[in-house]
């Protein structure tokens, strides 16, 4: 099994205008297509796929599914397989079910989340072009300079059961972990691809949704969004500017007109995806303020609680 | 309209909401700050219950926290819910009070 990158979040929002209008001029995104349920989607600069966010017409808020790119197109049936004998329910997604994407297979996590597997995606190329680019592609959008769709965060009341299915049956690698005292997981962070983070999971309700990061090159340029919030009145800053302890990066959170909660961030460190290559940091609950939010050394209640 | 707001063990308070006006931005006026996060009617860190009175709202409001109304209980998200008659309701949250000085009333936070 070989699922290669975090690829796209498909949001809920209640109105679709009013998020395009944010993830394109607060965010940094470009539009790439719409199709006729009234979906919009979006890619970020340096990506050359059909969308790495596609907005969904809904009443309430949060994720519909979670994309993840596999490698090989035969890894569909093997992760449909495999999935089906872990006791998951599968459902095969038809070419085009998804406007610029090949066929997959959907499936939820045991906290309940819809993961989608998919081989092709239709390409748009990088935003400054596929012949003789510019270098700067992040600077020429009108909102933040967000390279890329980096990782997510979703929450889970048991997330041990998430990691159990997402490294003994997806092959995800745990690169940091979170324990109380008696050893139970409160929450994980996992990769598939060459980062330490593709995926995330946090303590609160099932199915719910916390946050989704777009990365950035630098500090500097994660300085230059929290400017860009400021001056376009952005919403409810919670913490930062501000680092993570864990994996020490550089962070700010915000939230879409849906509430769905965003991060500008930059400088994760790089460890491989290969299940077990590198063994996980650890760190215990009453450190946690400190791997949460570094600078602050504390956790708000509510950074956990809200989300969508 | 006149809307109240109770929590366990805080004093009630009560402040006028003007027409159109959110409950959150009425409150802001009276110097009340209630706990909200995303303020955009997603996240449901500002969802109160609602005692006595309607609501409706001229933005969209996750349905999430809205539908979730057991029994009598009803369910409002303080961010985005503008009275339609006199209001009672309980937060999950307290509410902070910000201090009456003469520069907190000048800036009018």
């Amino acid at each position: 099994m070989a699922i290669s990158r975090f690829s796209y979040a498909s949001m809920n929002v209640m109105d679709v205008e009013a998020a395009a209008q944010h993830y394109v001029h607060v965010v940094g995104l470009r539009e790439t297509d719409r199709d006729t349920d009234g979906r919009v989607y979006l890619q970020a600069a340096d990506t050359q796929d059909h969308h790495c966010v596609i907005l969904n017409p809904a009443k309430t808020a949060g994720v519909d599914h979670l994309g993840f790119k596999v490698s090989d197109r035969a890894d569909l049936d093997e992760a449909a397989a495999a999935v089906t004998a872990y006791g998951l329910p599968v459902t095969r997604i038809p070419a085009g079910a998804v406007k610029g994407q090949g066929e997959g297979v959907r499936f939820p996590l045991p906290s309940g989340q819809q993961m989608l597997l998919y081989f092709h995606a239709d390409k748009v190329g990088y935003l400054t072009g596929m012949e003789n680019p510019s270098p700067v592609s992040a600077h020429s959008t009108p909102g933040g300079r967000v390279t890329h769709l980096d990782h997510t965060l979703i929450s889970a009341q048991n997330p041990q059961d998430d990691v159990k299915f997402l490294t003994e049956v997806l092959d995800f690698s745990l690169t940091e972990k979170v324990i109380d005292p008696a050893g139970n997981t409160l929450a994980a962070f996992l990769t598939c691809s060459h980062t330490m983070h593709d995926l995330a999971i946090g303590p609160g309700p099932d199915g719910t949704f916390h946050h989704m990061a777009f990365g950035m090159d630098s500090r500097t340029e994660v300085i230059h969004g929290v400017d860009l919030l400021k001056e376009k009145a952005v919403p409810a800053l919670e913490y930062g500017i501000t680092r993570h302890g864990i994996a020490g990066v550089t962070t700010i959170y915000f939230h879409d007109p849906s509430g769905n909660r965003n991060e500008f961030y930059n400088g994760a460190y790089l460890a491989p995806g290969a299940p077990g290559w590198v063994p996980p940091i650890v760190w215990q609950a009453e450190h946690f303020p400190r791997g949460a939010f570094y600078y602050e050394n504390a956790v708000p209640e509510a950074f956990f609680a809200e989300v969508t | 309209m006149q809307v109240t707001l109770r929590h366990a063990n805080q004093p009630e308070v009560s402040f006028a909401c003007e027409a159109a006006e959110t409950v959150v931005t009425a409150a802001r006026r009276a110097a009340i700050t209630i706990h909200v996060a995303c303020e955009q009617g997603g996240c449901g860190a500002c969802r109160a219950r609602i005692v006595a009175g309607t609501v409706h709202y001229p933005l969209p409001a996750s349905a999430r926290w809205l539908d979730e109304a057991s029994g009598s209980d009803c369910y409002a998200l303080l961010c985005r819910a503008v009275p339609t008659s006199a209001l009672v309701i309980e937060t999950a949250h307290p509410w902070r009070h910000v201090e009456n000085s003469p520069l907190s009333r000048l800036i009018g936070r």
